[in-house]
């Protein structure tokens, strides 16, 4: 895909995330979990970007420091020029917004789903202009007009997904840290996701970062994959690139678990 | 492949909620001895109200007609009635092995691998709980068998899981989605695992995944659900080349132009 622009986005530096012992016990003999390790990597302004890995690689870990959710222990992340600490993330915030692979727990089961779409709307809206643009937001996700009343345990999975989806373009996202979002759906479930991901990215300028094991899907939708494994970027390139002529034996064997052709 | 006995016939199972719909109508299939058969199908098509059928999961708040015919060793066959109350409570956990997704749910927080795996066993001695990890794939028996459930990455927790629903010494064993929260590397190891230890031991595996590439590898037979029914069931490899229902041939189709690269 031609990018237009090459403005970089998202800026990573030497970013380094490590955990602390968690029980009483450990303190006594303190080891610290590397998650990341000094990673660096670029995210340009509408394209997506894929982070593929096994489990425990650190790819969730990274998206949680670029949401500001953990601190990172060292490096630093740049978001359109303005570094990303406790001063701003509250201001950007807004623009950069997760979907995670539960949507179901990230939906407070008490509020029916307009309110929880409409909550996300920056104030100042009139109080009828908001219900027409929730609407708007959830037409845009294809969810139908008569779940505006509906409470999440009445949704299926998918509808769950878009709903958080719905929620994040409410917010005003710009940037979306997509952690594995098609996993706990069906085939074809996930298919109609991914072209809602594909027809939002192209409608609004999305810039996407894609955290996912299955290089099947990430394939379809990414500009760019990095490779990563223990915390570190093994490999990078585009979608292309690592598909057809991976050069670490990792990256070959991810292509041959997932059984897909070039 | 020889035509086996089978070691459990489901004949004409139904469930249903009480005072509302059918969830499973008119399920028939057997389950040869020593294979390994597959259920795919979409969420909410019954693929895990047919598991919990099978062990009796369900509770009273379903209905449930149909019989399960159960093979003993010396070749006499149990007939199992699921409506009736504690029909199970002689095979569950004994004759019929379980393994669902979420393994770390169901370890106690509190206790030990070694000691959960020890509650299990009928005569609880070391070198059987250190021959089970070593069967389910652990390299070092002893420092799992140490371990609290807490310090298990996922993959280890559902090898633990596989070794706590063998402790019982089963015939048949039944998985619900073993592997769908483990990467792709994990799962193909989870899978190859399971095809070991079957080989080793005989044992019959009934599984739910709708991981469609494991197919040809994980299993001998296939049975495809959709709304409650089976729809079509048969050798694996004759069904997925052979698709007879529109469900199979579409699923069959996204999951090639995946492998292609292209839009389905």
């Amino acid at each position: 895909m031609e990018i237009q622009t090459t403005h970089t986005l998202l800026r990573v530096n030497n970013l380094v995330v490590e955990y602390q012992p968690r029980s009483f016990f450990d303190q006594v003999k303190p080891v610290v979990s590397r998650a990341v390790d000094q990673v660096s990597f670029g995210v340009i302004k509408g394209e997506t970007l894929a982070l593929v890995g096994e489990s425990g690689c650190g790819k969730t870990s990274i998206a949680m420091a670029i949401l500001g959710f953990i601190k990172p222990a060292g490096g630093e992340i740049h978001y359109d020029g303005v570094e990303l600490n406790e001063l701003t993330i509250g201001k950007l915030r807004p623009q950069i917004q997760p979907l995670f692979q539960d949507s179901g727990s990230a939906l407070n089961p008490q509020m029916k789903i307009g309110r929880a779409i409409g909550d996300g709307i920056p104030p100042g809206l009139p109080a009828g202009q908001k219900r027409i643009r929730v609407l708007e937001l959830m037409k845009n996700v294809g969810l139908p007009e008569n779940l505006y009343d509906a409470y999440p345990r009445q949704m299926s999975g998918g509808q769950k997904q878009r709903v958080c989806l719905a929620r994040a373009l409410a917010v005003g996202a710009e940037f979306l840290i997509l952690d594995e979002p098609f996993s706990a759906q069906d085939i074809s479930i996930q298919v109609q996701l991914m072209r809602l991901l594909r027809d939002l990215k192209a409608a609004l300028g999305l810039t996407l970062l894609l955290i996912s094991h299955d290089l099947s899907t990430v394939r379809l939708l990414a500009d760019r994959i990095l490779v990563m494994r223990t915390g570190k970027i093994v490999e990078s390139g585009t979608v292309t690139d690592i598909i057809s002529k991976p050069q670490t034996d990792y990256a070959c064997e991810l292509v041959r678990q997932a059984g897909i052709k070039p | 492949m020889t035509i086996r006995q089978p070691i459990l016939t489901v004949h004409n199972l139904n469930v249903a909620l009480q005072g509302a719909r059918e969830i499973l109508s008119d399920i028939n299939f057997a389950l040869p001895t020593g294979s390994t058969t597959a259920i795919i199908g979409e969420s909410g098509c019954g693929k895990t109200t047919l598991c919990k059928a099978l062990l009796g999961l369900l509770g009273r708040k379903f209905l449930i007609n149909g019989n399960i015919e159960l093979g003993n060793a010396d070749g006499t066959i149990a007939v199992i009635e699921p409506a009736e109350a504690n029909a199970f409570t002689a095979v569950r956990g004994r004759r019929i092995g379980l393994l669902f997704q979420e393994t770390p749910l169901t370890l106690n927080p509190l206790l030990r691998i070694g000691r959960q795996i020890r509650d299990l066993l009928p005569h609880p001695e070391q070198p059987k709980i250190i021959h089970l990890l070593e069967m389910v794939g652990f390299t070092d028996p002893q420092k799992i068998i140490n371990c609290w459930p807490h310090e298990l990455s996922g993959g280890q927790a559902q090898r633990v899981g596989l070794a706590l629903a063998l402790a019982g010494r089963p015939d048949i064993l039944i998985v619900d989605e073993p592997a769908t929260a483990l990467d792709s590397i994990a799962r193909r190891d989870f899978f190859d695992r399971l095809r070991k230890i079957q080989i080793e031991s005989g044992l019959t595996i009934l599984m739910v995944t709708h991981d469609l590439h494991i197919l040809t590898v994980a299993a001998d037979r296939l049975i495809v659900m959709f709304a409650g029914q089976i729809v079509e069931q048969g050798a694996c490899q004759s069904v997925l080349e052979q698709p007879a229902h529109p469900y199979t041939r579409s699923l069959l189709q996204i999951d090639r132009a995946f492998r292609n690269g292209r839009w389905p």
